[in-house]
């Protein structure tokens, strides 16, 4: 008996004592929208965008810094149903023949705008993690201007629950 | 004095474990009843606790020599702040089974050291008040991920068997005052559609992955007599 009033309470603590607060969970984070670049002409062949500046609308920060990629990884919102973002290919700071002279300076490149469509679902992963937003019924598209260079788009996956596999994929 | 008799008796126990087996039932008469109380720590924690209520009714009654009816029911209204969820579980449980004292009293001393195994069933809800979407990509569009949309998920149930433990002490007449330790596990555990059963009323808390519960009570109760054997 008192054998067992001992292994009971022994028991209790250990269990009371278990640690399940932490986040070990690595599919537990929203996942960001996944975009690959391919040629138009050869719609296997993935195709780097050179100098690709991305930047939020409406957003004071670049997102992207000044890069040379064939895919991107951008953060959608999850309080609205769609997020937009300009995409500049080529991007550069022309100091304007005056390098000592910040001010006059300007930016080069050819801009186009893409918007992602989505429905939002917060779903339960544990007590640790929290919740996570899965994004659902996706639609993407871009802007018609007179130059662009995004060509063609298309849905990969128009749920976004990980970042394993790109979401959508651009041409140009 | 009867306590510190009990207490003392029970470290003297300890150390003569030899001898226990000599000891003899002497010819005495047993009282045979109902014990009544309440979970005195559930009060204290309703008291102490913002955002918990508790109460519980438990009771005895013995049927044999070292053999008693054992249950309890209550209900507990619980509002918890972990990191990522804030959430308020309230519903209604009992449990019954069997305990064993397996203590040797002296005299007409009703102390009791015993083991019981019990079958628990709680019946509850979960609203849950506030959650964070955990999203590491959230800062660029400074959204913070905290979600205050209230939701009330339905009805639940959860099942389980319980081994409990513990010391009963007779410190006035016929009112005695008990703690006892709790190990639990869930054999039945309906999970609402869109989140979990981290707190569950009669049960307590659960943890990520296991069915275990543990659990610890102080009760105070009084013994109503019905007959002497």
């Amino acid at each position: 008996m008192k054998k067992l009033l001992f292994i009971v309470t022994f028991l209790a603590v250990i269990i009371g004592c278990e640690k399940d607060d932490i986040c070990i969970d690595a599919n537990a984070d929203t996942a960001q929208l996944v975009i690959r670049f391919y040629d138009v002409a050869d719609t296997d062949v993935p195709k780097a965008v050179t100098n690709l500046l991305i930047i939020g609308e409406n957003n004071n920060l670049t997102y992207g810094i000044e890069s040379t990629r064939d895919s991107i990884a951008i953060p959608l919102r999850i309080l609205e149903n769609n997020t937009s973002y300009t995409l500049i290919r080529d991007y550069e700071i022309n100091d304007n023949g005056t390098p000592d002279n910040d001010s006059d300076d300007f930016t080069t490149g050819n801009e186009d705008d893409i918007t992602i469509s989505y429905e939002n679902n917060q779903v339960y992963i544990s007590k640790a993690c929290g919740f996570k937003n899965i994004f659902e019924d996706v639609n993407f598209g871009f802007t018609t201007d007179t130059d662009n260079w995004i060509l063609n788009t298309t849905v990969e996956n128009n749920t976004i629950e990980n970042s394993n596999n790109a979401h959508v994929h651009i041409y140009h | 004095m009867r306590t510190y008799i009990f207490i003392i008796s029970l470290f003297c126990s300890f150390a003569i474990n030899a001898q226990e087996d000599v000891k003899k039932d002497s010819v005495k008469t047993q009282r045979f009843g109902l014990r009544v109380g309440t979970d005195i720590s559930k009060l204290a924690k309703s008291i102490i606790i913002k955002d918990y209520t508790a109460f519980e009714i438990n009771a005895d009654y013995k049927f044999a020599k070292r053999y008693y009816l054992a249950g309890a029911f209550g209900n507990e209204n619980r509002t918890i702040d972990e990191t990522q969820v804030n959430y308020t579980t309230k519903g209604s449980y009992f449990n019954i089974g069997v305990d064993y004292n397996a203590y040797e009293n002296w005299l007409d001393m009703e102390n009791a050291v015993y083991a019981g195994l019990r079958y628990g069933v709680s019946s509850y809800s979960h609203t849950l008040n506030s959650y964070s979407v955990y999203n590491s990509g959230g800062g660029y569009w400074e959204e913070t991920g905290i979600q205050t949309d209230s939701q009330k998920f339905d009805t639940t149930t959860s099942h389980w068997i319980e081994l409990i433990v513990g010391l009963k002490a007779e410190v006035f007449n016929n009112l005695y005052l008990g703690v006892n330790v709790q190990l639990k596990n869930l054999v039945v555990n309906n999970k609402p559609d869109g989140f979990d059963n981290l707190y569950i009323p009669g049960f307590g808390r659960t943890y990520q992955d296991s069915n275990w519960g543990v659990g610890f009570g102080y009760s105070i109760s009084y013994f109503i007599p019905f007959y002497k054997k």
